[in-house]
């Protein structure tokens, strides 16, 4: 089955971005192994299919029915790089955490929540800035 | 910690919005003014707000008599990109005549901004 690549409303992204950082702020407090495993597991959802992603679902249900509808549409190609990027991220937190590595836990959170504070902030995807590097980092190996 | 994360990426955040779009002069160049000039954006595949640059430059080549715009994917053509020391997409270069740069900005430059600079890249 072909991953949705529809045009998508760009809000939606922007509210799971805020979403995910109070999520984050959450794992950071508690120390929860457990909870950065759920957020994981929304990371792989979105990965796939950003449009099945848990809160990009809670932003199509509850908040874009009470918004008019989107100016401009968004390709979903660097949303879902960026899922992929989160994801590893709060891979490498969750095993951080449950394994009782808890520093590996924190750091590996805290570059997340950042990533994520700046998309829902500013509108910065740092998923998305980095693509163009690890590409020619890539190049420069095989050059 | 979740403070001093979020006061952190406050900070970059802000310092990143302010560069945004903002045309920078290329530090050696001087134009070469022969009567044209080329809009050259950088891309990637996942770069968010591309259309937005590409729309712009596209309409500001239209308005300025011998302007041209291109286009090339960074990832495509990664010598192209290390050749004028791009790291990030979306970046815009406005080059004179002769292919040199004269302006770059990285974001999504203000329309009126655009046609300032690729007119002074155009003229003289």
């Amino acid at each position: 089955m072909a991953a949705d690549m529809r045009p998508l409303d760009p809000r939606g992204p922007r509210f799971a971005a805020g979403v995910t950082a109070v999520v984050l702020v959450l794992v950071l407090v508690t120390g929860s192994g457990w909870l950065a495993l759920a957020q994981t597991l929304a990371f792989a959802v979105g990965s796939y299919d950003v449009r099945r992603q848990p809160y990009a679902l809670l932003y199509r249900w509850l908040v874009q029915p009470r918004l008019g509808p989107p100016a401009e549409l968004e390709d979903p190609a660097p949303v879902r790089f960026a899922q992929r990027v989160g994801f590893v991220f709060l891979a490498v937190a969750t095993v951080g955490y449950l394994s009782g590595a808890t520093a590996v836990g924190v750091t590996a959170t805290a570059l997340g929540l950042a990533a994520a504070f700046l998309n829902a902030a500013f509108g910065l995807c740092l998923g998305c800035e980095v693509y163009l590097l690890l590409a020619r980092a890539r190049t420069r190996r095989t050059a | 910690m979740a403070v001093a994360v979020l006061a952190a990426a406050t900070v970059a955040g802000v310092v990143w919005q302010r560069r945004q779009g903002r045309l920078r002069p290329v530090a050696r160049a001087v134009p070469a003014g022969s009567g044209g000039a080329t809009l050259l954006l950088f891309t990637t595949p996942t770069c968010g707000n591309c259309h937005a640059v590409r729309a712009v430059s596209e309409s500001v080549a239209a308005a300025v008599p011998g302007v041209e715009f291109q286009e090339i994917d960074a990832t495509v053509e990664p010598d192209r990109a290390r050749e004028l020391n791009v790291w990030r997409a979306p970046t815009l270069f406005v080059l004179d005549a002769e292919g040199a740069p004269v302006w770059r900005a990285t974001g999504v430059p203000r329309r009126d901004d655009l046609v300032a600079a690729t007119r002074s890249a155009v003229c003289c």
